[in-house]
């Protein structure tokens, strides 16, 4: 009987909170749930870019026969990426991304479901991201100059053009360096999202 | 403020010296063994190479940007800090495209510095910094400049979260 009481005198109780409560919260926790979501979805973006950059650059292995000064005048001669010390670079600095992405999209999830200290881990994930947009951006400069060199060639410096030997290998590089522009691009716009959703936190 | 500054002063200086970069040199080349070496006058120009030449864009505008954006924080010192305006945004979005392109015209220069210092037997290219020791020297060293200036950039775009946390926990 006593336990009957508080049930009935609480729905109606309930029944009136509700109302405004029902108001109050889509306002304020909508936007920045979509904010949680975008950025696990451009998070694992990210990581898609870099795993797909990494395994163009490392199947871009192409075989051509060149000619030979001597006997017998024609030789095979292969093309990998692990020939070049930048292309090495770049794809150890987006596999370093990849890992650190995944690692950030899973801390992200487990925000969206657990809305606890948030801040501090968005906080925490800006930096991440700046420091992997650094590592990023020098890894496409460094692939894209040394590709553009196999393109064009340097008449001053007397290095020749690869890629009217090598198309295959030149085609797939090209792609694999412009997924990683992409995910550059990917990177910048997370920090520019993580920042806001940081800033809408504080109380005006 | 003081990182915009030194910023500022660190990729001038690496436009500055990159892009006064040139040498020549008379280069012996040995074509047959047992024959004396042609001597060839060759220069080494910084627009020779489309890689220095970015590096050298891309710092005059890194440049040109912190001198402008330094105009930002004094705006905003007169007022609230706790504002959070839409070109505090802005500020910050071009200063995290800054920190990419700086990145990536250090990374580009030090590639083809890498290149430069032990050719490639693979492609067939040959080292160039035995014969244009200054011309070697000068780019490592307006790249280290450019480093030093890429560094101040990306410490302002990280200390954007630590205010912002700071200024959230302060209100909690």
């Amino acid at each position: 009987m006593a336990t009957h009481e508080p049930e009935k005198v609480g729905p109606p109780a309930e029944a009136s909170v509700a109302e405004p409560e029902k108001a109050a919260p889509p306002p304020t926790t909508g936007p920045t749930d979509y904010f949680k979501v975008a950025d696990v979805v451009l998070r694992l973006l990210v990581f898609a870019s870099a795993l797909v950059s990494v395994v163009v650059m490392s199947i871009s292995k192409q075989t051509e026969i060149v000619p030979t000064p001597f006997p017998p005048y024609r030789a095979p001669l292969p093309a990998k990426f692990n020939h070049s010390p930048a292309l090495i670079y770049f794809v150890a600095a987006l596999c370093v991304a990849g890992f650190f992405s995944i690692l950030t999209a899973l801390g992200s999830l487990y925000s969206l479901f657990k809305p606890g200290c948030s801040a501090k881990i968005i906080s925490h994930f800006i930096i991440i991201d700046v420091l992997l947009l650094g590592i990023v951006a020098s890894a496409t400069g460094a692939a894209a100059s040394v590709a553009y060199i196999g393109l064009k060639g340097n008449t001053h410096v007397g290095w020749g053009k690869v890629c009217n030997m090598y198309g295959k290998f030149c085609r797939y590089i090209g792609a694999s360096i412009g997924v990683s522009l992409f995910s550059t691009v990917l990177l910048l716009l997370l920090v520019l999202l993580s920042v806001y959703s940081l800033s809408k936190k504080i109380p005006k | 403020m003081v990182l915009r500054m030194m910023g500022l002063i660190f990729t001038l200086v690496a436009a500055i010296v990159a892009g006064t970069n040139k040498d020549t040199q008379d280069v012996p080349i040995t074509l047959v063994d047992g024959l004396p070496p042609l001597h060839l006058t060759l220069t080494a120009k910084w627009n020779y190479m489309s890689s220095t030449v970015y590096f050298v864009v891309v710092n005059a505008i890194a440049c040109a940007y912190a001198a402008t954006s330094m105009a930002f924080p004094a705006l905003n010192m007169g007022g609230s800090r706790r504002n959070w305006t839409c070109s505090s945004m802005l500020v910050s979005a071009l200063d995290l495209t800054m920190v990419a392109l700086l990145f990536s015209a250090n990374g580009a220069s030090a590639a083809i510095g890498v290149i430069a210092l032990n050719g490639n037997s693979h492609t067939h290219w040959h080292k160039v910094c035995y014969a244009f020791k200054r011309y070697c020297i000068q780019g490592g060293a307006a790249l280290v400049m450019s480093m030093l200036g890429s560094f101040f950039f990306l410490c302002l775009v990280l200390l954007l979260p630590l205010n912002l946390h700071r200024t959230a926990s302060l209100n909690y």
